[in-house]
């Protein structure tokens, strides 16, 4: 078998190992180990590039941001800071048609700026804005899909978890990266507040709602109010972003620095006990733990990617085939879209990206703008049937006793889907959406 | 208080495995990287006020952090493998739960397995380099001669006991899958 053959055939079987349930990061380190074995029929050089990886693959300044922007997140969340941003967003948009949705997207985008992980933003939210808009008379279905939809946003304004990882992954700037997410968060946040107002208008069986709550004592929140509940994370905000967009920080001293102020924000607040301390801590160590060693296997699997020789194969054979670059990007974000229906965000930039990006390097993309689309791509699979986690993460926040099904959830979300399909394409055509800040 | 404690769970609960001595050892070992990140947090952040406020930076932090990853990671390994935080996919094993438990249980015996002998060959490969970063530290470190330099050795007894102690509980989870797959079969 030629190196080529061998690849494409680890390839095949790694799929179908991780489909399986074979603990991704094992799958990877054994068919790159088996695939070199294979390549160059030397049982030692083998063993010694996985040796090489296991010393030197997660040994860098860089790694620093994982543990630090996942403590961060944790912290946040467990001082109620997401509940004090939707709070006030609920009382701003009062007024407006699906205003409780519209506040969920806007406390969702506040908050997506302190937190790193979707996970985190939608087990806040299902806990926090679900209980509220269902008490409005929103459909369940729109309840939760609201929170499922804009859960994406965690991931795509920075801190963002799979942009360190792309970075990682591409060897790109993780400051860049996470600056050029701001203008196409906000524009999803946007995209997602018209839809809501679209769907109230024209599709209003499907969010219900509307009038307040019966017996229910309007509370209004004076200016003082609203900005005490708002200065911790505008702070936290203005200490990462303005960190590192400003150059005083790196990402992983911006990483340290926002953890610690979410610390002693969560202590002021009197909201961290020992115990739940301890457990945030627990959490970020798996979190790291599980991303790095994902991080070993991917660098293993593109150094036996490079030693088969099959980039620069596939390279020629796409080029050959007349696709140009725009027909190979379509291609690459049709691939993660679809493998975002059983595979999780993590493992498609793991697969995917060794392949692709020495291909689109020798072609010239702009590796961020690539980036801001993968991220979204790879999304979208976070709303899709039949692996979505943010929808599991939802219906696991709402509890055994819940009515709402996973299948509502799926339905409650899909129109939230579409309208980041929709900004893919604009970013896709309008490229400045993604690089104009950076 | 209690409500917004909204820690997400990445993945189904801990898998049942009998505790003793080797629990405790990994819980042990967790709880060292945990109290690490703390310690990696405080280092960064005195860094940046020792560096804007009281002009003096401390020395090798890049390295340091570096350093403190690895640690990190490989201290945690082990009882992250054991919490099922993990990743991978549960799709297949989901079906396969309500449709074929015993299938489900005989391929989860055979996966572990395999975690469990390819982690000891890189165990047995990592070995040399253990005992090269002992007995030679000037040719084994991080960082940059004259400057700041930390030895390699201790990280990579870390690395090695770190992938030992995963592939033990690697052999743990196939062994307690085996005997529920013979379970079901009775």
């Amino acid at each position: 078998m030629s190196g080529v053959e061998i690849a494409l055939l680890s390839i095949v079987i790694m799929l179908l190992l991780i489909y399986s349930g074979v603990h991704v990061a094992i799958a990877l380190i054994l068919l790159s180990f088996g695939g070199v074995w294979l390549i160059r029929g030397n049982f030692d050089i083998a063993s010694n590039m996985l040796v090489l990886a296991f010393k030197d693959s997660i040994s860098d300044y860089i790694f620093g941001v994982v543990p630090l922007f996942v403590l961060m997140g944790l912290l946040v969340a467990i001082a109620g800071i997401g509940r004090d941003t939707f709070e006030v967003a609920a009382q701003v948009f009062r007024k407006v048609l699906g205003g409780l949705g519209i506040a969920t997207v806007a406390a969702n985008a506040v908050f997506a700026a302190i937190t790193g992980i979707s996970i985190a933003s939608a087990a806040v939210f299902t806990k926090v804005a679900v209980p509220e808009m269902m008490r409005h008379g929103y459909t369940p279905r729109f309840s939760v899909g609201v929170v499922a939809g804009s859960s994406v946003l965690g991931m795509l304004l920075p801190p963002s978890l799979l942009f360190i990882l792309y970075g990682v992954l591409t060897e790109q700037s993780v400051g860049s990266l996470f600056i050029a997410g701001i203008i196409p968060g906000i524009l999803l946040s946007l995209i997602y507040c018209a839809g809501i107002m679209a769907m109230g208008r024209w599709w209003p069986s499907f969010i219900g709602g509307g009038g307040a709550a019966k017996g229910d004592p309007v509370h209004d929140m004076g200016i003082g109010e609203m900005l005490s509940k708002l200065a911790p994370i505008v702070i936290l905000i203005a200490l990462v972003l303005g960190g590192i967009y400003g150059g005083f920080f790196t990402p992983t001293e911006a990483g340290a620095a926002g953890a610690l102020g979410a610390l002693l924000i969560s202590l002021a607040k009197r909201r961290l006990s020992w115990a739940s301390f301890w457990q945030v801590l627990v959490q970020t160590g798996h979190t790291t733990s599980s991303i790095c060693f994902l991080i070993v296997g991917a660098s293993l699997y593109s150094r036996m990617l490079a030693m088969s020789g099959m980039p620069g194969w596939l390279g020629s054979a796409v080029i050959d085939s007349g696709m140009g670059v725009t027909g190979i990007i379509i291609a690459l974000l049709l691939v993660v879209i679809l493998l975002g229906t059983i595979l999780d965000s993590a493992s498609i930039l793991l697969l995917t990206l060794p392949i692709a990006v020495p291909i689109l390097v020798g072609l010239q993309v702009d590796l961020i703008w690539l980036g801001v689309l993968m991220i979204i791509a790879v999304e979208i699979g976070l709303l899709t049937p039949p692996f979505g986690i943010a929808v599991f993460v939802v219906k696991a926040t709402l509890g055994p006793d819940s009515a709402v099904t996973l299948n509502d959830i799926f339905f409650g979300a899909a129109p939230f889907a579409l309208m980041m399909l929709l900004v893919l394409v604009l970013i896709f055509l309008f490229p400045w959406l993604a690089t104009a800040l950076v | 208080m209690a409500d917004d404690a909204a820690i997400p769970r990445e993945d189904a609960p801990p898998p049942p495995v009998p505790s003793g001595p080797f629990a405790r050892l990994i819980g042990a070992m967790n709880a060292v990287g945990t109290l690490w990140i703390i310690g990696l947090m405080i280092l960064i952040n005195a860094d940046i006020v020792g560096r804007s406020f009281l002009s003096r930076p401390i020395a090798g932090v890049p390295e340091l952090v570096a350093f403190s990853i690895v640690g990190i990671v490989f201290l945690q390994l082990a009882h992250t493998l054991r919490s099922g935080s993990m990743t991978r996919s549960d799709v297949l094993l989901n079906v396969l739960e309500r449709r074929a438990p015993r299938a489900r249980f005989a391929l989860l015996t055979l996966f572990h397995l395999i975690g469990a002998l390819l982690l000891l060959m890189i165990a047995w490969k990592f070995w040399p380099s253990v005992v090269g970063a002992w007995q030679h530290p000037e040719r084994n470190f991080m960082g940059n001669p004259g400057f700041f330099t930390v030895p390699q050795w201790p990280l990579f007894i870390l690395i090695f006991l770190g992938i030992i102690a995963t592939a033990i509980q690697f052999l743990l989870l196939s062994w307690s899958d085996l005997g529920a797959a013979r379970g079901i079969a009775r």
